[in-house]
């Protein structure tokens, strides 16, 4: 990432619950990935059920919270309980507003700390609440793999 | 008095009526101030070339009627855009009228005169004349229209991609991407649109694949490269190149 910027007054704006949590940001702007295909670990594409995104075969295309859980199953993930760290697993955590429809997902970096792509903007590592709001809704699954 | 209609228009509706004959066979004239036949000429080529599908053939100063005739069949199904034909002698429009069956093809054929070339058609290839749909006076003063028009095509997509991305930057649905207000108007410009984005994907790609497969009805990205967003750009840029437009 160029510069030594941590913080964006960009981002606390679109997110203002962000400010209030110690968050970094980890990279430049970059529009060739979204969130869903950063959680899955791909920064080459756009991960969404649609006909101009990416979406693993064998997963539902629909805008539902399970058919997000199959695309990230067909990587080796499974539904778990809850976002603790867990030493040896990799941890997601799907976001839905309260249509429950989804609109992000996180992946689990440290006991504190997960990695998300903001859209179109930057990666920042933060805790996992300070994306939960109006804009991402909140966390309704978990799932985790061996890692 | 003429032996067709003359209508006064501005570059705009030229430039609207260029648009509407894609993909059909039409003869036209435009008629123009003298000094500025080759200028119009190219205008009029380089708009042809941003519309998708079609070769553009500029012919500038065919030194002969059979000259002519044979650079505008070379020119298939594509546009021929014929200029520098002022100096015909009356003979060689009197030739030209007995050639005219093969200028008679599927692709569009634009005549650039003056008024007075014009005239010595009418007088010696009336035949070819009562071929020509319409001819157009070009109005004094609108040539100049067309780099205006790009210049507002540019600041008006400019407008409504900041707009978009200030609305979906943090969204990562492609979904509420292409159906946000401000990108449907983008893909409203229709064919003004596609100079701008070609640019804007040269500069930094976005996710303009959709906008230009709903504005062109093409799609030149390989399956499976749909989701890859420097990918789509890569194939629409080479497609434009392709189809001969420039930006």
């Amino acid at each position: 990432m160029s510069g030594d910027l941590k913080r964006s007054v960009v981002l606390e704006d679109g997110f203002p619950e962000l400010a209030g949590w110690g968050y970094i940001m980890t990279s430049d702007i970059d529009y060739e990935y979204n969130c869903i295909a950063w959680a899955a670990g791909d920064k080459t594409q756009q991960w969404w059920p649609s006909e101009y995104g990416y979406w693993p075969e064998g997963a539902s295309r629909e805008m539902t919270v399970e058919a997000f859980m199959e695309a990230y199953s067909t990587l080796g993930y499974i539904e778990c309980e809850d976002g603790d760290y867990e030493p040896g697993y990799e941890r997601i955590a799907i976001f839905a507003d309260d249509a429950n429809v989804p609109r992000h997902a996180a992946k689990q970096v440290n006991p504190e700390h997960w990695t998300s792509k903001c859209g179109d903007m930057w990666d920042i590592s933060h805790p996992l609440p300070a994306l939960e709001g109006t804009r991402y809704g909140r966390v309704v699954r978990f799932m985790k793999r061996r890692g | 008095m003429n032996a067709v209609e003359l209508l006064p228009i501005s570059a705009g509706e030229l430039g609207r009526r260029i648009d509407a004959d894609l993909g059909r066979p039409s003869l036209r004239a435009a008629i123009v101030s003298e000094p500025s036949t080759g200028a119009v000429a190219a205008r009029i080529a380089a708009r042809s070339r941003k519309l998708p599908g079609r070769a553009v053939a500029h012919i500038e100063h065919p030194h002969e009627a059979a000259a002519l005739v044979r650079l505008v069949r070379r020119a298939g199904e594509g546009i021929a855009v014929v200029s520098g034909i002022d100096d015909f002698s009356e003979e060689e429009w009197q030739w030209l009228d007995l050639l005219r069956s093969h200028l008679s093809r599927s692709g569009s054929t634009w005549f650039v005169l003056s008024a007075r070339s014009f005239g010595l058609l009418e007088r010696n290839a009336p035949n070819l004349a009562s071929w020509m749909d319409n001819p157009l006076t070009l109005m004094e003063g609108e040539s100049s229209n067309y780099e205006a028009e790009e210049e507002a095509a540019q600041a008006e997509f400019d407008r409504l991609s900041r707009i978009w991305l200030d609305e979906t930057m943090f969204s990562s649905s492609l979904t509420e991407k292409i159906q946000s207000s401000a990108y449907r108007k983008i893909i409203a410009m229709g064919n003004s649109a596609i100079g701008p984005i070609l640019r804007d994907l040269e500069r930094k790609p976005k996710l303009w694949g959709p906008a230009l497969r709903a504005i062109t009805g093409e799609n030149p990205v390989p399956k499976g490269d749909e989701s890859r967003i420097s990918r789509v750009a890569a194939a629409w840029l080479e497609w434009a190149k392709e189809n001969k437009y420039e930006w």
